[in-house]
C-alpha cells in the first residue's frame, strides 16, 4: 500500500486505523499523560510543604486528566469496534488494560482530591495519581511498542 | 467502612473500601439522630466517601397560605413577606422589628474543580439568591427601608442610642432614638472585622454584655477543614470581645469553626452561641452544638471536634492545643445548621419553655436525610439545658421533602411572641401562645 524507499518509516494504517483518528489518539493520550505525571509532582510537593496551592493544582491536572483521557478511550473503543476482525497481540490487549486501569485510578483519585484537607492527598490521593501515571506511562510504552513494530515490518 | 486510612494500609485494601463504600454507604437513616441531642452525644467513627452523601432541598417556597407547623395551643402568623433574604430579626425597645436581609459577599473564588460542582448544588439550594444588604423596620404592620448600603449585614445590637451593625468585614455603629423609622447617618466604623478574601463562613454575629461596656461577635471559619490553606484563617473561628468605647478587640474564644446566635443567657453574665461543625466526616458526624462559651476556651477547630476527637484531615495536628480542647455543653445533632438562638424570657408562652433556648435550624446539605429544617426547643433548668430537642415550628419541608423555607435568626417580641426569619421563604414569622 504505502510505499517507501529504504529506510523512510512511515507507519502502517490499516482499515480500521485512518490517519486523523491515529493523530488524534496519540494527541488525547499524551494529555493524560503530561497531567497525571504533573499530578504527582503537585501532590509530592503538597506533601512536603502542605501549601494548599499544590493540592489545587493536583485537582485541575487530575480533572483535566481524566476528561481527555475519557475522550480517548472514547476514541479508541470506537477503533477497536470497527476492527473486531482485526486479529489482537498480547500488547494491544495489554495496552487497553493498562489504560482502563489508569482511567479507574484517575477516576478515584479526582474523587478524593475533592475532599477538603491533608487526607486529600496523603496517603490516597498521592497513591492513585502515581498509579494513573505509571499505568499510562505503561499504556505509552506498549503503544510505541506496537507502533515500533509495524514500522519495522513496513521498512523492511 | 473506616476510609480514614493508617499508614501501614496497603493499596489493595484501599481500593476495596472506596468499592465498598460506593456500594454500601453508611445512611443517615439508620442511626437515632436523639443519641447526638444532649450534653454526651454518641460520636460514630469518621467515614468519607467518594462522593459525600448529600441531598439538597429543592426550593419552592410558601403557596396558598401554606405556613409552618406549631404545637397545640400556639398559632403562627406572617408579620412580613416578600422581603429579600431576611436573617436576623430584631426588637427595639418601642416594639418595632428590624430585619437584617442579607447573603454571601459572594467573594469565593474558584480555586478548583470541586468549587464549580459545589456552586451548582448550592446554587441550586437557593443559597447565592440576590439580596438588598438592608435593613428593613416592621413598624404598625407596615415594612420600609431602615438602613441602606450595608455589607452582608447579619449581627444587630442597640446599646442605648447607638445601633451596631455587624457587616461581614466591619461593626458600624450609628445614632438611633425611639422612634425613628429610618437611619441617614453614615454611621463611624468600630472596627474591621475579618472579611474577604474568601469570606466562607461570613455571618457576624453580634450582642453585647449585660452592662453595654463590650460587644461579642461571631467570626466564623473560612473554610471547611482548611482547605483553603493555614493563611486564610488567621483571625477566624473566634468569638472577639470588642470595647465598645475604643473598638480594641481581643479574642474572647477560638476553635469554634462558625459561631452564631450570640446571646447572653437572661440575667446572667453567660455569653451562649450556636455553632456549625465541619462537614465530610460522615452523615452523623459532627454533631453542631449549643454552648455556653467561657473565656479564653478553645473548642476544637480545627485540630479536635467535640472536646478531644482529632480530625485526620488537618495537618500538622497540634496536640498541645487539642489537650485543652473544652467540651461544648449541648449537641444538637449533625448538620442542622443552627443559625438562631433566643432564650424566652416572656410572659406570652407557657411555663415549661421559660428560660428555654430557641433555635433556628436552617437545615441539612451534607447527609443523606434531612435533618434541621425547623425551630427546635431545648428546655433549661437552673440555666443548664437538659432533655432532646424538641421540634417546635416545623413544616419548612413539604411532604415532598422540598423546601417552603428556612429558619435563620430568632428572638422573641415586646408581648414574649417568638419572631423568626425565614431566609429562603422570604418571611417574617410570629409564633404566640393562644391565652
Amino acid at each position: 500500500m504505502r510505499s517507501s524507499g529504504v529506510g523512510v518509516v512511515v507507519p502502517v494504517l490499516g482499515p480500521y486505523q485512518t490517519g486523523a483518528s491515529f493523530y488524534l489518539s496519540s494527541i488525547l493520550y499524551s494529555v493524560p499523560l503530561v497531567c497525571f505525571t504533573g499530578a504527582v509532582i503537585a501532590d509530592v510537593s503538597y506533601v512536603r510543604d502542605s501549601d494548599i496551592q499544590w493540592s489545587n493544582f493536583s485537582s485541575w491536572l487530575l480533572a483535566f486528566g481524566i476528561i481527555f483521557l475519557g475522550f480517548a478511550i472514547v476514541v479508541s473503543t470506537i477503533r477497536f469496534l470497527s476492527s473486531l476482525t482485526r486479529k489482537r497481540r498480547l500488547a494491544d490487549w495489554l495496552f487497553g488494560l493498562t489504560i482502563l486501569s489508569a482511567a479507574v485510578a484517575g477516576l478515584f483519585d479526582n474523587f478524593v482530591h475533592s475532599h477538603d484537607g491533608w487526607t486529600s492527598v496523603w496517603p490516597t490521593g498521592l497513591m492513585l495519581s502515581a498509579m494513573a501515571a505509571l499505568f499510562i506511562f505503561i499504556a505509552m510504552l506498549l503503544k510505541v511498542a506496537l507502533l515500533s513494530n509495524t514500522y519495522l515490518v513496513e521498512a523492511r | 467502612m473506616r476510609f480514614y486510612p493508617t499508614q501501614s494500609g496497603s493499596n489493595f485494601s484501599f481500593l476495596c473500601v472506596f468499592l465498598a463504600s460506593m456500594t454500601f454507604p453508611v445512611h443517615a437513616q439508620s442511626f437515632d439522630r436523639e443519641t447526638q441531642m444532649g450534653s454526651d452525644p454518641v460520636l460514630p467513627e469518621p467515614n468519607s466517601y467518594l462522593i459525600p452523601p448529600m441531598k439538597v432541598a429543592k426550593p419552592v417556597g410558601w403557596h396558598n397560605g401554606e405556613m409552618p407547623t406549631v404545637p397545640a395551643g400556639f398559632k403562627i402568623e406572617a408579620i412580613a413577606a416578600g422581603l429579600a433574604h431576611p436573617r436576623q430579626p430584631y426588637v427595639l425597645p418601642n416594639g418595632d422589628i428590624l430585619v437584617v436581609e442579607s447573603n454571601s459577599p459572594g467573594l469565593e473564588k474558584v480555586t478548583r474543580p470541586k468549587t464549580i460542582v459545589m456552586g451548582l448544588i448550592m446554587g441550586s439550594a437557593g443559597a447565592i439568591e440576590k439580596t438588598e444588604n438592608r435593613i428593613t423596620i416592621l413598624h404598625d404592620d407596615k415594612a420600609s427601608v431602615f438602613l441602606d448600603g450595608l455589607y452582608s449585614p447579619f449581627g444587630l445590637v442597640l446599646v442605648g442610642n447607638e445601633l451596631y451593625v455587624a457587616n461581614t468585614d466591619s461593626i458600624m455603629r450609628y445614632p438611633y432614638k425611639d422612634g425613628d423609622l429610618s437611619i441617614t447617618d453614615p454611621g463611624q466604623k468600630l472596627t474591621d472585622l475579618p472579611g474577604g478574601p474568601i469570606d466562607h463562613h461570613w455571618t457576624k454575629s453580634l450582642t453585647a454584655s449585660p452592662d453595654g461596656t463590650k460587644l461579642y461577635v461571631g467570626i466564623g471559619s473560612n473554610s471547611n477543614i482548611m482547605e483553603n490553606g493555614s493563611s486564610a484563617e488567621i483571625d477566624r473561628a473566634q468569638i472577639w470581645e470588642v470595647d465598645r468605647a475604643t473598638g480594641a478587640h481581643r479574642t474572647f474564644a477560638s476553635g469554634l469553626r462558625n459561631p452564631n446566635g450570640l446571646t447572653f443567657y437572661p440575667n446572667s453574665q453567660a455569653l451562649w452561641a450556636v455553632v456549625n461543625e465541619r462537614d465530610e466526616l460522615g452523615p452523623n458526624l459532627v454533631p453542631d452544638y449549643m454552648t455556653s462559651v467561657k473565656d479564653g476556651a478553645f473548642y476544637g477547630w480545627p485540630y479536635s471536634y467535640y472536646g478531644k476527637h482529632l480530625d485526620p484531615r488537618v495537618n500538622p495536628q497540634k496536640p498541645e492545643l487539642v489537650a485543652k480542647a473544652s467540651l461544648p455543653d449541648y449537641a444538637l445533632s449533625s448538620h442542622v445548621a443552627p443559625l438562631g438562638l433566643a432564650f424566652d424570657t416572656g410572659d406570652n408562652f407557657p411555663d415549661k419553655y421559660k428560660g428555654g433556648a430557641f433555635v433556628g435550624e436552617h437545615g441539612s446539605w451534607d447527609r443523606d436525610e434531612f435533618n434541621g429544617y425547623q425551630v427546635g426547643f431545648i428546655a433549661f433548668i437552673n440555666e443548664r439545658p437538659t432533655g432532646k430537642v424538641e421540634p417546635f415550628v416545623t413544616g419548612f419541608l413539604n411532604d415532598m421533602q422540598q423546601a417552603r423555607g428556612r429558619p435563620v435568626g430568632v428572638t422573641f417580641d415586646k408581648a414574649g411572641a417568638l419572631i423568626i426569619a425565614d431566609d429562603l421563604g422570604n418571611t417574617v414569622w410570629r409564633v404566640s401562645a393562644n391565652n
